[in-house]
């Protein structure tokens, strides 16, 4: 169907700097450009362009993704008809296309809204976790704390990166165990629930954040709950429990020493 | 302007952060041509998916394409303190 000798269109411009042009043109194609050095000048542009937004974009593409996303009003309903896999794939990009999140990966300097935006996915995921799973009284954790070297392992693997049951037994807190969390955005954290010896629960989440980020510890409350929250390293923490703040702070304190060794 | 050849064509690695300029520019464009950019550049999916994925007849695809692409490089150009180089 391609003539080597058919006039060159914009459509194969692009599919020549995408890499999507039928073999049999690309010789016309690059002939053309040679011939025509305005457009040859415009087709080097996008392929610079396009090297640029991948090396910039790609390796945050499979990140979690920031909430900026309100992906409705950029596409409407018409993804809720189209094939999983391109919604999945479609998300991502609208995700990044959005020009907050664009920032947020970038790091174009907005360190106060990212901070407070990655404070609040913590917070609610932390509220919530400990919602749905800290009065549960059968099945509050997935792997309980016999097993602890194995919840740690597990963890670790699906959180990618090293994750352990802080020790809070010298607070007389006993560890219940642990359970795999599902972020809003598909990524993996974790819960580790201990009790005291009244019966009081207390939940401590992790949950990988944005790369290198770093928040100061903050209090959160909701109803009778109480929390602790922060992020090192780009690791979220959060500690909560319906107990007073002396108890949440000495909690907070000790996984903050042992996070920050030495 | 240097005539930069496609086969030649790439960025210069001494140039300070091209991606900065880019990303000022790309968050300017509207979300349309925005999304339809990234679709393609990310996602490597070729105009006929785009097409399917938003919706767009696939002639405006391209049309949204070029755009994107010419006020990429008109903008870039703008801030640009060192022009593009025959990189070999």
């Amino acid at each position: 169907v391609n003539r080597p000798d058919q006039p060159v269109s914009e459509e194969e411009l692009h599919a020549y700097v995408d890499g999507q042009l039928s073999s049999g043109r690309i010789e016309a194609v690059q002939r053309y450009l040679a011939q025509n050095p305005i457009q040859g000048n415009r087709v080097a542009a996008w392929s610079a362009q396009r090297a640029s937004l991948r090396a910039a974009l790609a390796p945050v593409a499979h990140e979690p993704l920031p909430p900026v996303l309100n992906l409705s009003h950029l596409i409407g309903e018409r993804l809720e008809r189209r094939p999983a896999w391109h919604r999945l794939a479609a998300a991502v990009v609208l995700a990044l296309a959005a020009g907050e999140a664009i920032g947020w990966f970038t790091h174009i300097p907005t360190p106060e809204s990212r901070i407070s935006l990655a404070m609040t996915l913590l917070e609610q995921q932390a509220v919530a976790t400990y919602a749905v799973y800290a009065p549960d009284k059968r099945h509050p954790v997935e792997v309980p704390a016999e097993q602890r070297a194995h919840l740690s392992q597990w963890l670790s693997n699906r959180l990618q990166r090293p994750v352990a049951a802080p020790d809070l037994e010298p607070l007389g807190l006993r560890l219940i165990g642990g359970r795999l969390l599902a972020t809003e955005h598909g990524g993996a954290a974790a819960l580790f629930l201990y009790e005291n010896f009244e019966g009081n629960r207390i939940g401590v989440i992790f949950r990988p954040m944005s790369p290198g980020l770093h928040a100061g510890r903050t209090d959160l409350s909701l109803g009778n709950l109480n929390g602790r929250a922060w992020i090192h390293g780009g690791l979220g923490y959060a500690v909560v429990a319906p107990l007073p703040d002396a108890v949440l702070n000495r909690v907070a304190n000790q996984i903050g020493s042992e996070s920050t060794p030495g | 302007m240097e005539l930069v050849r496609p086969e030649q064509a790439g960025y210069d690695s001494e140039r300070e952060t091209p991606s900065e300029d880019l990303m000022r520019v790309l968050s300017g464009l509207s979300a349309e041509v925005r999304s339809t950019l990234l679709l393609v550049v990310l996602e490597d999916f070729s105009y006929a998916d785009v097409s399917r994925i938003t919706g767009i007849p696939i002639r405006t695809v391209i049309s949204l394409l070029s755009s994107a692409r010419d006020r990429l490089r008109r903008g870039v150009d703008e801030t640009a303190v060192t022009p593009l180089r025959r990189v070999k």
